[in-house]
């Protein structure tokens, strides 16, 4: 737009500017031009200076309409106070010094429009920029919005998460806490402290039953765990609920208090059932006073922990009831009279009950029970671990006998026996009777075979002795014939005497006791020995012929037999043996004496043991000596022994003397 | 008096019989029961001594056979005095018992003799 009178210069319609046609509007004077300013936009403005300050005003005007065209004021005269007003006040681009040369003109206009431009586009670009900002601002804000919604998710599902995870870790606190109680006490003792949380919940109680008649309670009754015990059955629920009215009362029956509300969940006792047979089955009840909606956190605590809480439970009865079997099988074991003993290979022993030995542990069989540094004689432990199947033997330990019956266990469903129980049967008393049997048999069988042979001989016998004392009476006193016949007599009457010790020797030994003299029943044994005794020297002095003494002589010969028997088998090179009897002190004083080697400090105390015997096996039952001192104690006697030097033995049996009445 | 000796064992018999007879008695010899019985029928006997233990008959399967004796004495002799005494003796009809072996027989022939005085 150029305003004022642009004479001598002709104004073209347009200018042309960068490749295109700008047109030129033109008004005369600023009133004439002022109302095109709201009209129209133009890209750069020219006034020249009128007489007043119209042209001040306007460019004032037109900075405020529109600021994006440049103001070029024109003037003949360019003063000083109106270029600042212009400057500060319309903010005028340039000012020009009219009338100047056309080419000048235009090239401040193109000047100017290339300001406008430079204006246009910046306000462009400013417009661009304003609105990329705008949209920024608002993606800025919905990024902020997604980062705020994701941080509040971020933290919930954290705070979701750790309440899982420490959930978690009370649970696994909770197994572990389990894990290493033994007992109902402490089992229940925890579920109690976690119920606590809960308020309005009573103690824990435990009901079970394990196929018997019996139901068992576990409570804790003022504090105190308490087991209880009843003897009337009422079925148990299979699943957790709010109890029946029925099994409420059946509650309140028992413990003798009213149960108002509580909540069973039964449990579920598997390894036990395995044990038992599936006879089983348990309930815990928990009394509360929670409201419905206090429940269900309630009945989600304790679903989470009644798997871990029917295991343990599980565990502890398992336990208890392996345990009740083992104390029981102990206490058999134990209650029972034989020894028994399990021991392995090694003859280590595993376990053995009290009779066996209270010291048995880290020992082998042997070292316990018999004092031994190695297996005893006769042990069937090698021969019933080679077998596979149960042997007997028979030991010996201190004096007793003891039948072993050893039964190989197979353990793991393996071939070879890894153990074998040993039963020690002390059959010291019922051999010593059967061997006692036997002797009487044996005594019983020679006394038959001495009554027929004496019934033989006694016949020809008395015959001969008859026939000779008949011819006796015939033959001439003082012939040959005489003496020759006496000699037959004497012969056959000491035969005839031999005879009758033999079967008095030989007879039962349901005789009664007589009163007789120790030397009368020396006497009449001797001649039995002869045999025995004749390697050795006898020397016999019998100083008791006027004391009488009640036995039962039979028994006592034998007594007299056996020490002198055993005596002169001492004696292995011929050597001496003294018999002699006395009487001191109302006792009569039998001593047998012989030069054997003596008898060592070992066997000593084993001596008069049954069973004890030096012998080779065969040779001896090692019963003599035992029976004699019960022959001799029966009679109220003793019997003793010393050895005597240089070398010998001598044995003292004293027995009461016995007047006649 | 005749005297009937029985008994299996011939010494027995012999010296007995030797021993009577320097009595004066008159024996007769016997070697088991049955030839004893027959003896004793034949004639009855004063005097008999029996042996408990014999082939064939026994001394008081004898008696039994011979039943009641009144003119007879009888002796009863054992080997095996166990099983038998006077009292047993007696009770099966015989008047004396002796066990053997003798100790002295004139001692046997005098208490034979006394039984008839």
């Amino acid at each position: 737009m150029w305003i004022g009178n642009a004479s001598p210069i002709r104004l073209p319609q347009f200018f042309p500017f960068q490749k295109r046609e700008v047109q030129i509007i033109h008004r005369a004077s600023c009133s004439e031009a002022l109302p095109l300013l709201t009209t129209q936009k133009f890209s750069s403005i020219l006034v020249q200076q009128e007489s007043n300050d119209e042209a001040l005003k306007f460019l004032v005007q037109a900075r405020q309409i529109q600021p994006m065209a440049p103001r070029i004021f024109m003037a003949e005269e360019l003063k000083e106070e109106d270029v600042q007003a212009g400057i500060n006040r319309a903010q005028v681009y340039r000012f020009v010094r009219w009338p100047l040369s056309e080419r000048e003109l235009w090239a401040q206009l193109e000047d100017s429009l290339q300001r406008h431009s430079m204006f246009l586009s910046r306000s462009l670009l400013l417009r661009e920029s304003s609105h990329q900002n705008k949209q920024l601002e608002a993606l800025t804000h919905s990024l902020e919005e997604m980062v705020e919604e994701r941080t509040q998710y971020i933290e919930m599902s954290h705070r979701e998460e750790a309440e899982k995870l420490s959930r978690e870790r009370y649970l696994i606190r909770f197994i572990k806490e389990l894990a290493s109680q033994s007992s109902f006490e402490e089992i229940l003792g925890i579920l109690r402290k976690e119920l606590r949380k809960f308020h309005k919940l009573g103690d824990p109680i435990l009901a079970y039953r394990l196929g018997g008649e019996k139901t068992f309670f576990l409570s804790f009754q003022s504090g105190n765990f308490t087991q209880t015990e009843s003897l009337t059955t009422f079925p148990f629920p299979k699943t957790p609920q709010i109890p029946s009215p029925e099994l409420m009362r059946y509650l309140a029956n028992h413990f003798g208090r009213p149960f108002i509300k509580a909540y069973v969940v039964p449990i579920e006792l598997r390894l036990t059932n395995h044990l038992l047979s599936d006879n089983g089955e348990a309930i815990l009840c928990v009394e509360n006073s929670l409201s419905e909606k206090e429940t269900i956190p309630f009945v989600e605590f304790m679903n989470d922990r009644m798997r871990l809480l029917s295991m343990a439970l599980d565990r502890v009865l398992l336990e208890n009831q392996l345990s009740s079997f083992s104390y029981r099988w102990e206490k058999t074991f134990d209650g029972m009279r034989d020894p028994i003993a399990i021991v392995d290979l090694e003859f280590q022993i595993v376990r053995a009950n009290r009779k066996f030995s209270d010291r048995f542990l880290q020992h082998k069989c042997y070292e316990s029970f018999a004092g031994r540094t190695e297996k005893c004689v006769g042990c069937p432990v090698p021969e019933a671990l080679a077998e596979g199947h149960s042997q007997t033997g028979e030991i010996q330990v201190n004096g007793r006998v003891y039948q072993v019956h050893s039964y190989p266990v197979l353990l793991d469903g393996g071939s070879r026996p890894t153990n074998v129980v040993n039963q020690y049967v002390d059959i010291t008393q019922s051999r010593e009777l059967y061997l006692r049997m036997l002797q009487n048999e044996k005594m019983g069988a020679i006394g038959m075979l001495a009554g027929n042979i004496a019934h033989e001989l006694n016949n020809p016998l008395t015959g001969l002795r008859s026939l000779a004392q008949v011819l006796l009476q015939e033959a001439p006193p003082d012939s040959n014939l005489h003496a020759d016949l006496m000699e037959i007599e004497k012969a056959t009457a000491r035969s005839q005497r031999i005879i009758k010790n033999l079967l008095d020797f030989s007879k039962g030994e349901d005789q009664p006791s007589q009163l007789v003299t120790a030397d009368e029943i020396i006497e009449r044994t001797l001649p039995m020995l002869k045999s025995a005794l004749r390697i050795h020297r006898t020397e016999v002095d019998l100083a008791a012929a006027e004391s009488n003494i009640f036995v039962e002589p039979h028994l006592l010969q034998q007594v007299v037999f056996n020490l002198i028997n055993n005596a002169c088998q001492a004696m292995k090179d011929p050597g001496r043996l003294r018999v002699a009897s006395r009487v001191a002190d109302q006792k009569v004083i039998i001593e047998i004496e012989d030069t054997g080697p003596g008898i060592s400090d070992e066997i000593k105390n084993r001596l008069f043991e049954p069973f004890f015997t030096t012998k080779k096996e065969g040779h001896g039952t090692g019963l003599g000596l035992s029976m004699s001192k019960s022959i001799i104690e029966k009679f109220g006697g003793t019997i003793q022994f010393h050895n005597v030097k240089p070398h010998g033995t001598c044995f003292t049996i004293v027995l009461p003397q016995k007047s006649p009445q | 008096m005749k005297v009937l000796v029985v008994d299996d064992e011939v010494l027995v018999r012999r010296s007995l019989s030797r021993a009577l007879k320097a009595n004066g008695h008159e024996v007769i010899e016997a070697a088991d029961g049955n030839e004893g019985l027959k003896a004793w029928k034949a004639t009855p006997p004063d005097l008999v001594f029996l042996d408990v233990l014999m082939p064939g008959l026994t001394g008081p399967e004898v008696l039994k056979e011979v039943g009641p004796h009144p003119t007879s004495k009888v002796i009863l002799m054992s080997a095996f005095a166990g099983d038998h005494n006077m009292e047993t003796a007696q009770q099966m009809g015989a008047d004396l018992f002796v066990p053997k072996p003798f100790e002295d027989i004139f001692a046997i022939i005098s208490m034979a003799e006394g039984l008839f005085r």
